[in-house]
């Protein structure tokens, strides 16, 4: 069993998938308010936390599968960058590429690319670590994803079941809807990081920097967002600030 | 109707609320015309319910030869919904699967569980008797590896 800490820790990741629509037991997510979701940090602290519970692996991988179109995939990459210990890229990698195995195009291509395999393999679970017999059962029985990340890691076929269906998803969370109409293109980090982000809104730099793009490629989102009614721009001797006007969260929570 | 998997572990307060995710893995249902009603009707309230259309799984009924003998004495209530009993599998059915199946997460499950040395000697013994049923071999071989590789917390 993991420490009380990482313990109250996964309590609020997987809160964070009920409510994003993995039906671990609990109440029932519609019976209070939606808070909005910061899916990019969401999928990091899976990923530092997952160790401690297998069952994350799958539950991610298949809510991915199922709704990556809603993941800011300019933002993941930045994140990734900044926020994730590199000795976790394994894992990140082998939970990606299980959530894109089969897709075509392969969803997570982009953010797979800029993350490397293990130096020595090992197993992604404490469980497993923690035991020299099971090291050799999840070893001897790992698939062609965990030979790709070099981590002991059985294949294990995605589990639809355990998701709320996309119209339940989408009534919930209707930011969600506008990202998964963007397909995760950079207007998708830009909206996320203003709405994440503390400072992203004070300067096109500082959104370039905190949506991972250009400010060249910021720019031209933001022309297209202004076009459609989703930020305003507020310019002034001092540069130019950036209000999100449409899915602002009610109260978005960002952890790092 | 008979529940198999994570949720007749939570369900029977095996396992720990809020860390399962939910689905209905169902082994049995009596009389058999009515597993067949289950399966027709469970995807049409699935919409009304906020559930996944395939939430009600039938597909461990498959996994019955896997069972060690007596279980289906052993199991144990739920609830009472209507004409709709509902029962768990017994712990020792569910360390059984737990090995058979040997995921990771069966690992998680089955460390939460806390299995006695009396336990996983127990499925040591018992697992061989499955192949009398048409078990596949290698999982049976695969799940007795596995319960000797456990640390049982009975030491």
């Amino acid at each position: 069993m993991a420490d009380p800490e990482t313990e109250r820790a996964l309590d609020v990741v997987v809160g964070e998938w009920r409510d994003a629509g993995v039906m671990y037991d609990g109440p029932i997510p519609s019976a209070r308010r939606a808070h909005a979701i910061d899916v990019e940090r969401l999928i990091l602290r899976t990923t530092r936390l997952m160790t401690h519970m297998a069952r994350l692996f799958n539950t991610t991988a298949t809510w991915l599968h199922a709704y990556g179109d809603t993941v800011a995939e300019h933002r993941l990459r930045r994140l990734i960058a900044a926020e994730l210990d590199p000795r976790l890229e394994p894992a990140l990698g082998a939970l990606l590429d299980t959530a894109q195995e089969k897709q075509h195009p392969r969803e997570f291509g982009s953010v797979v690319a800029s993350l490397r395999p293990a130096k020595e393999p090992h197993s992604l679970f404490a469980v497993v670590r923690a035991n020299s017999r099971l090291t050799e059962f999840a070893s001897a029985r790992t698939g062609a994803i965990g030979e790709r990340w070099r981590v002991y890691l059985m294949d294990e076929p995605l589990r639809p079941k355990i998701l709320r269906p996309a119209s339940w998803i989408m009534a919930r969370h209707p930011d969600f809807v506008l990202r998964a109409d963007f397909k995760g293109d950079l207007r998708a980090s830009v909206m996320a990081s203003l709405a994440f982000d503390e400072g992203a809104g004070e300067s096109e730099l500082a959104l370039a920097a905190a949506a991972g793009g250009s400010r060249a490629q910021i720019r031209n989102a933001l022309d297209n967002l202004e076009m459609t009614g989703r930020v305003r721009r507020h310019r002034s001797k001092a540069g130019t600030r950036i209000e999100l006007l449409e899915f602002k969260p009610a109260e978005a929570r960002s952890r790092r | 109707m008979t529940l198999i998997g994570g949720g007749a572990g939570m369900l029977s307060e095996l396992l720990p609320e809020g860390r399962t995710a939910v689905d209905v893995d169902v082994m049995e249902v009596t009389p058999p015309e009515v597993f067949d009603l289950c399966c027709y009707d469970a995807p049409a309230i699935a919409e009304e319910c906020g559930l996944n259309p395939t939430w009600f799984d039938p597909a461990p009924f498959n996994l019955r030869h896997m069972m060690l003998a007596g279980w289906r004495d052993r199991t144990v209530p739920i609830g009472e919904f209507g004409p709709l009993g509902v029962r768990a599998i017994a712990r020792i059915d569910l360390i059984s699967l737990k090995f058979s199946a040997g995921r990771e997460r069966d690992l998680n499950d089955l460390e939460t569980l806390q299995i006695t040395a009396a336990e996983s000697r127990l499925v040591i013994e018992q697992l061989p008797t499955v192949l009398e049923h048409g078990a596949d071999p290698d999982v049976v071989e695969r799940a007795i590896v596995l319960a000797k590789a456990w640390r049982c917390s009975g030491g």
